[in-house]
């Protein structure tokens, strides 16, 4: 499995290579798409004979040269299959679905998807799971403070001293609605009240939960967004079989979190309970 | 003025529209960041800075140097820039095929090749708020002036993609990273329609010099 996407939001990509995880990242200049040259050459890297599957964010830059990378590699007879992440509640409504961005939920397709590649032995088994870890996924984000360029140390936006900016981009790229900072409390509950119902989620389900830093955001108000995130879920009689909290997705020194509910079935749990590990993310 | 232009002085107009990119870093950036990221500037000079660099292999014709500048800016610009701007050189250098030199006929033919193949790798049309709402009309403007010259046509081009990037400004962003933006992306104008204009910009000066 092959992901990949621009950098500056490490961990991501990089960060998910290893056991039952990827097994290679293209990636991009900063918040730019990796040029398809790269793709073809990580392609070949990690093919072993059976193709390959790429998972990555759904943003124009990112599908075009993937897509051309993917051509590329089928030129050189590699099969590519292909799985992008549009889990931000906030890109746009359910009916144009296709439309969103990649955020956080990145992680669990990585992971689950991984695990299949790691199991099985038919590409398009592996292609069917993770795209159902996707089509199960859903996030949003917020931002209180803007990440910035290294080439340019520009912050990617402008945001006052007491504003925030819901359903923030992972790039800092301007989200729905600026308003003024409140409570964590009252922050988490404007977002599950946009979460919960696009799936929708429902009492009886059971959830997957991160709580994703975005990049300068403190442990102690993750963790608070985790406890109210938790108080709203047991209200609506969903249970939650795993936590994961940190950061998966940053967006460089940006402040601010993403929330995102994968809702599981016995499938998506057997590879989203495998071990993994990489350089910053281990699992037993 | 050149009613049509030699591979070598070829070489030299992509070598001035590379340079005039280069330049325009600053204004590019800046257009990006009230509606996108901030980084279609940088990737834009990354991309056309590793054009000035090819064309120092010296491609032998108007085709090659075209090729040679899409593929240099689809390696280096990354992210959806060089996606579509390393299109648009590397079709579209497919007009010169088999001519020696650059004509009015050639430049329009590039136009046009270019559209149809950023079109149908980027999946958008023209009204969604892309380089197309240059391009296209510049295209439809070069085929128009063709038979009035090179010089007239470069013009035509140059003028109709500058007004199309105005027009942008007020349209709403259906497409990259501006399409959540909603109303919040109007008043500003599409980073990669700025682009196209300043590339034609450039041919015009070149061509008129």
């Amino acid at each position: 499995m092959l992901i990949g996407g621009g950098s500056g939001h490490e961990p991501m990509f990089p960060g998910f290579i290893g056991e039952n995880l990827a097994d290679g990242a293209a990636c991009g200049q900063v918040f730019a798409a990796p040029a398809p040259d790269l793709v073809l050459a990580a392609t070949k890297a990690v093919n072993r004979g059976r193709g390959v599957l790429y998972v990555y964010g759904n943003y124009a830059g990112d599908n075009m040269n993937f897509d051309i990378g993917a051509e590329l590699a089928a030129d050189e007879g590699i099969n590519v299959r292909t799985v992008r992440v549009w889990d931000d509640v906030a890109g746009a409504p359910p009916e144009r679905i296709t439309d969103r961005r990649g955020i956080a939920g990145d992680f669990y397709v990585i992971k689950i998807a991984g695990g299949a590649a790691a199991t099985l032995d038919s590409l398009d088994e592996v292609c069917r799971i993770a795209a159902k870890a996707r089509d199960n996924t859903r996030s949003m984000g917020v931002a209180i403070a803007a990440g910035s360029i290294p080439e340019t140390g520009a912050l990617t936006f402008e945001l006052g001293p007491d504003e925030i900016e819901i359903g923030m981009g992972a790039h800092g790229e301007p989200g729905i609605s600026r308003q003024k900072l409140t409570t964590a409390d009252a922050i988490t509950e404007q977002m599950m009240a946009a979460i919960l119902p696009d799936l929708p989620f429902r009492s009886g389900d059971e959830v997957a939960l991160l709580i994703n830093n975005l990049g300068a955001t403190t442990m102690m108000e993750l963790l608070v967004v985790n406890r109210c995130v938790r108080r709203i879920l047991a209200i609506a009689g969903i249970a939650v079989h795993r936590t994961d909290v940190g950061s998966f997705l940053t967006c460089q020194e940006m402040a601010g979190l993403s929330i995102t509910l994968l809702r599981l079935d016995d499938e998506l749990k057997q590879y989203l309970d495998m071990p993994a590990a990489s350089f910053t993310y281990t699992s037993n | 003025m050149h009613d049509s232009l030699t591979p070598a002085q070829t070489r030299e107009l992509l070598k001035a529209v590379s340079q005039h990119i280069v330049d325009s870093v600053d204004l590019l950036t800046t257009v990006d960041q009230a509606i996108g990221d901030g980084d279609h500037g940088i990737g834009m000079r990354r991309g056309f800075a590793a054009v000035l660099e090819q064309l120092e292999t010296q491609p032998e014709t108007v085709e090659a140097a075209f090729k040679a500048a899409g593929t240099a800016i689809m390696a280096k610009a990354g992210g959806a820039a060089g996606a579509v701007f390393g299109t648009l050189f590397r079709s579209g250098s497919a007009a010169f095929a088999g001519r020696s030199s650059l004509d009015a006929e050639g430049l329009a033919g590039f136009l046009q090749q270019g559209l149809k193949a950023v079109e149908q790798r980027g999946g958008s049309r023209p009204g969604m708020k892309t380089m197309l709402d240059a391009l296209a009309p510049a295209a439809a403007a070069a085929a128009r002036a063709c038979p009035e010259g090179l010089p007239a046509t470069a013009r035509a081009a140059a003028a109709a993609a500058t007004e199309g990037a105005e027009a942008t400004k007020s349209m709403i962003a259906t497409t990259g990273k501006a399409r959540t933006l909603g109303e919040r992306s109007l008043g500003h104008p599409d980073p990669g329609a700025v682009s196209m204009s300043l590339i034609l910009q450039a041919m015009r000066d070149y061509i008129a010099a």
